[in-house]
C-alpha cells in the first residue's frame, strides 16, 4: 500500500512550520535532504534509541547530532531539534520528514502512488506509465513497482485516493459479482 | 419456478461472452481505526456526505463525518470483520432501500433486507430509493382534512388525527402505547378491506427501533392473527442491531412509505421509538467525537427528528402537475405516530421536549391511569391535537363536543366524590357523569371501533342516556348498544360511518329512541 505509515496530527503541525521556515529561506532543497538523510537515520533502531530515549541528556544529544552531521544539516533542521527537545516532542522526529515530504510534494504537485503487477516490471514502462498518468492528472506522478503475483497479469494503480485497476484479478472478480447478480427467469 | 441446470449454464454463459474486463476507476481510503462500530478512513477525498462506503470484507459504511483527512464512518455490519490497513471503497451511492408493494406483509431490516425468513423481498433496482428525502414544499402541501381512524374511542373523540399529521405518542415503558400502535394499524382494515391494491386502502409502516426482538415478533404475529400484515410493512432494528441501523431505520421506513404517498396512497407510519433512535444517534455522535450537547446529544439531534417528521405531510391534490418528477399522482399522504418514551412522566426532559415542539399535537399515556384500570391510559387534559378537529367527521364532531368539558369538569370534582350524598345534586350530576364517561372511554385490546360504534356510543353517554346504567356495567352496555345499533339500524349507521354525514336533530332522535329499546332488552 502508499503510505500506510501517515504522521499524526502534531507532527504534521511541526512539519508545516518547517515547511514555511525553509520556504521562507530559500532552503527547500536542502532541508529536504535534510529529512531523507534523517528518516534514513532513523531507520537504525540504536540510532533511534539515542535521539529519542529521554534518558539520555537534552545538550549531549545536540552535541552528538552536531558532531555527527554538523556540516550537513542545514541550521533550520538543527533548531528544530532544539524546539523538540525542549518541547519534549522528540519522538516525532520520526514522523515529521514524512509529513514533510507530503507538503514539500503538494507544494511541488507531485503525487505518489504505487504500482502492483503480476510480473516485475521494467523501469521504461513504469516512466511511460508515470507519463502517461502525469499527462491525464496534471500532477507529477511517481510510482513506486511491487509485484503481487496474485494479481495474475495487468497492472493496478494506487495514487492520491484512486485505484485503477486494469488487472486479470480485479476483472476476474467483476466478473464474479456479475454471474452471481444475474437474474434467472 | 422450475429451473433446468442448461438453462443456467446458457444464460451464464451469455453473460460470461458479453463480459468486457476494462480497466475500473475507484476512490479509496485506507482504514486507520476501527471499533464500537465506527471506523475512521484516510483518503476517499472525494466522499459525500451520507455516501455508503463499501469495506475490504463486504461490510458496508455510511460516512458521516468528513474531516480534514479522515472520514468517520459508521459500520452498517459487523466490525469485527473490518481491520486497520484495509481499503475501503466509496460506492458514490447514498443508502437506499427496497420499496413498493413488493414489501407489504414482510418484515424487513434497517436497509431493506428481509428478516423474516420468507425469502427474497420481490423488488428491482428500479423499486431503490435513498433513505434520506427532502420533504415535500409548501406548495405541495394541503392542510390536514381527512380523519385517520385509529378506532380508539378517546383518540377519535377528543384528540382527533387526520391524515398528514404527526401525533406524538408519549408516555413512560409498559403505559400501552404499543397496544394503540397495533390497534390503529388493525384499524385500518376497514378502510379498503385489507385489500393494498384497493386505492382506499391505508397503508401502514411499523418501525420498531431498538426494541426486543420477542416484542416485535409479537407485534407481527398480533397483526397477521388478525389479518393486518397484508398491507403493513414492519421495519425492524432491534436491540441487538448495530447502533447505526437504529439510527436509519426510521428514514428507511419513511422512504418506503413515500413510495405509497406519491403515488396517492395513504400511509400511517408507527416509529416506535424516537427516543431509542436518539440514544444510537448519540451513541454513534459520541464515538465519532462530535461535540456533545444537552444530555450528550449531538447538536444536531433536534434535526434529526425534524426533517424526519417534515416527511409526513398531506399533498395537495395537483402535486403530481407542480412536481411530475416527483409524485405520480396528487393527494397522498403520510400520517405519523412518532413514540417517546419518558422517565417518570418527565416531559420536560431535551428529547420528549423537541419532539412535542415538532409535532402537531401529542397523546398522553399516564402510568397512573393505567395501573387506575383506564386503557387505554389517555390522560385527556393534556392531550391535544392541533390540526385533527378540522379532520374530524361531522357527526363526531358534534357528539364529542361535551366530552372534553364534561371529563375536565368530572377531574376537578373527582376528590370530592368520597363525600356522596352530602354534595348538592349538580355535583352530583357531574361526578355521576364523568364516571360513566371515564368507564365508557374504556376500550379492550385489539377492539378498534367503526366510527358510527364509537359516534353512537359516545353519543349514548354524553346525551345522559347512560346516567342510568350502574358504572360497572357501561362497558357491556355500550358495546351491546352498538352491536345492536349495527344489526338493527344497519342503513343509519353506514350513514354514520361515512366522513361527510351531518349530525341531525332526526338522527338524535333516532338513536336515542333505539337506546331506550336497547336498555329494556338489556340485562348485564
Amino acid at each position: 500500500m502508499a503510505s500506510a505509515r501517515r504522521a499524526g496530527t502534531v507532527a504534521r503541525r511541526y512539519a508545516r512550520a518547517l515547511f514555511a521556515a525553509a520556504r521562507d529561506a530559500n532552503s527547500l532543497d536542502a532541508v529536504r535532504a535534510d529529512c531523507s538523510l534523517l528518516s534514513a537515520v532513523l531507520v537504525d533502531e540504536e540510532a533511534r534509541a539515542m535521539l529519542i530515549d529521554p534518558r539520555f541528556d537534552a545538550r549531549a544529544k545536540r552535541t552528538l547530532l552536531e558532531k555527527a552531521f554538523g556540516e550537513l544539516l542545514h541550521p533550520l533542521t538543527l533548531s528544530l531539534f532544539g524546539v523538540l527537545e525542549r518541547r519534549r516532542r522528540v519522538s516525532l522526529l520520526t514522523e515529521i520528514p514524512l509529513a514533510f515530504g507530503e507538503l514539500d510534494d503538494a507544494h511541488a504537485g507531485r503525487v505518489r502512488g504505487d504500482i502492483e503487477t503480476a510480473h516485475p516490471l521494467e523501469d521504461a514502462a513504469r516512466a511511460s506509465l508515470e507519463a502517461a498518468l502525469s499527462a491525464r492528472t496534471g500532477h507529477t506522478v511517481l510510482l513506486t513497482a511491487h509485484t503481487d503475483p496474485a494479481l495474475l497479469g495487468g497492472a493496478r494503480v494506487t495514487f492520491g485516493g484512486i485505484r485503477l485497476d486494469a488487472s486479470v484479478r480485479g476483472a476476474l472478480d467483476a466478473l464474479q459479482r456479475r454471474l452471481l447478480e444475474v437474474e434467472l427467469r | 419456478m422450475e429451473l433446468q441446470a442448461s438453462e443456467v449454464a446458457s444464460v451464464l454463459k451469455k453473460e460470461i461472452e458479453g463480459f468486457q474486463a476494462g480497466a475500473s476507476t475507484e476512490r479509496i481510503g485506507t482504514v486507520i481505526q476501527v471499533g464500537d462500530g465506527v471506523a475512521r478512513v484516510y483518503g476517499l477525498d472525494a466522499c459525500m456526505m451520507s455516501e455508503l462506503v463499501e469495506f475490504q470484507g463486504g461490510v458496508m459504511g455510511m460516512a458521516l463525518n468528513l474531516e480534514e483527512d479522515n472520514v468517520g464512518c459508521v459500520l452498517l455490519g459487523d466490525s469485527a470483520s473490518v481491520k486497520e490497513g484495509d481499503i475501503a471503497t466509496s460506492t458514490g451511492r447514498i443508502i437506499s432501500v427496497p420499496t413498493g408493494v413488493g414489501l407489504l406483509g414482510r418484515v424487513v431490516n434497517a436497509l431493506g433486507v428481509p428478516v423474516d425468513g420468507k425469502g427474497p423481498v420481490a423488488c428491482t433496482d428500479a423499486d431503490l430509493r435513498p433513505i434520506e428525502q427532502e420533504a415535500p414544499s409548501v406548495v405541495e402541501r394541503k392542510p390536514v382534512g381527512e380523519p385517520m381512524m385509529t378506532g380508539i374511542k378517546a383518540i377519535d373523540a377528543m384528540i382527533p388525527v387526520g391524515r398528514g399529521q404527526r401525533e406524538l405518542m408519549i408516555g413512560d415503558r409498559q403505559t400501552g402505547k404499543t397496544a394503540i400502535a397495533i390497534d390503529a394499524i388493525i384499524n385500518q382494515k376497514g378502510t379498503g378491506g385489507a385489500d393494498p391494491s384497493n386505492p382506499e386502502q391505508v397503508i401502514c409502516v411499523y418501525v420498531a427501533i431498538g426494541q426486543k426482538q420477542s416484542t416485535v415478533v409479537e407485534v407481527v404475529r398480533k397483526l397477521e392473527e388478525h389479518g393486518a400484515m397484508g398491507y403493513t410493512i414492519v421495519v425492524n432494528a432491534s436491540a441487538a442491531d448495530e447502533a447505526a441501523m437504529q439510527f436509519i431505520a426510521p428514514y428507511a421506513g419513511t422512504a418506503m412509505a413515500e413510495r405509497f404517498r406519491d403515488a396517492g396512497r395513504h400511509v400511517l407510519v408507527i416509529y416506535d421509538d424516537l427516543t431509542k433512535q436518539a440514544y444510537a444517534y448519540r451513541q454513534v455522535g459520541l464515538l465519532l467525537r462530535r461535540p456533545p450537547g444537552r444530555e450528550a446529544y449531538p447538536g444536531d439531534v433536534f434535526n434529526l427528528h425534524s426533517r424526519l417528521l417534515e416527511r409526513s405531510a398531506k399533498l395537495a391534490d395537483n402535486a403530481h402537475e407542480i412536481t411530475p418528477t416527483k409524485y405520480s399522482a396528487g393527494g397522498g399522504s403520510i400520517t405519523s405516530l412518532p413514540f417517546i418514551e419518558t422517565q417518570e412522566g418527565d416531559v420536560s426532559a431535551y428529547i420528549p421536549t423537541n419532539v412535542i415542539s415538532i409535532t402537531d399535537g401529542q397523546i398522553f399515556l399516564e402510568a397512573n391511569l393505567f395501573y387506575a384500570g383506564v386503557r387505554p391510559a389517555v390522560n385527556v387534559g393534556i392531550s391535544v391535537s392541533r390540526v385533527g378537529g378540522s379532520a374530524q367527521t361531522p357527526a363526531m364532531k358534534k357528539v364529542a363536543g361535551g366530552l372534553r368539558i364534561n371529563l375536565a369538569q368530572y377531574r376537578e370534582l373527582e376528590a370530592f366524590a368520597q363525600f356522596g350524598s352530602d354534595l348538592d345534586k349538580a355535583t352530583q350530576d357531574t361526578l355521576n357523569r364523568g364516571a360513566r364517561l371515564v368507564e365508557l372511554l374504556k376500550q379492550g385490546q385489539y377492539e378498534p371501533l367503526r366510527n358510527a360504534e364509537q359516534i353512537v356510543q359516545i353519543f349514548a353517554g354524553t346525551s345522559g342516556l347512560l346516567d342510568d346504567v350502574a358504572v360497572p356495567k357501561i362497558r357491556d352496555f355500550a358495546s351491546g348498544f352498538g352491536d345492536y345499533m349495527r344489526a338493527e339500524h344497519g342503513p343509519l349507521m353506514e350513514e354514520l360511518d361515512g366522513w361527510k354525514t351531518k349530525w341531525t336533530d332526526e338522527t338524535a332522535a333516532a338513536v336515542s329512541a333505539a337506546c331506550e329499546k336497547f336498555k329494556k332488552s338489556f340485562v348485564g
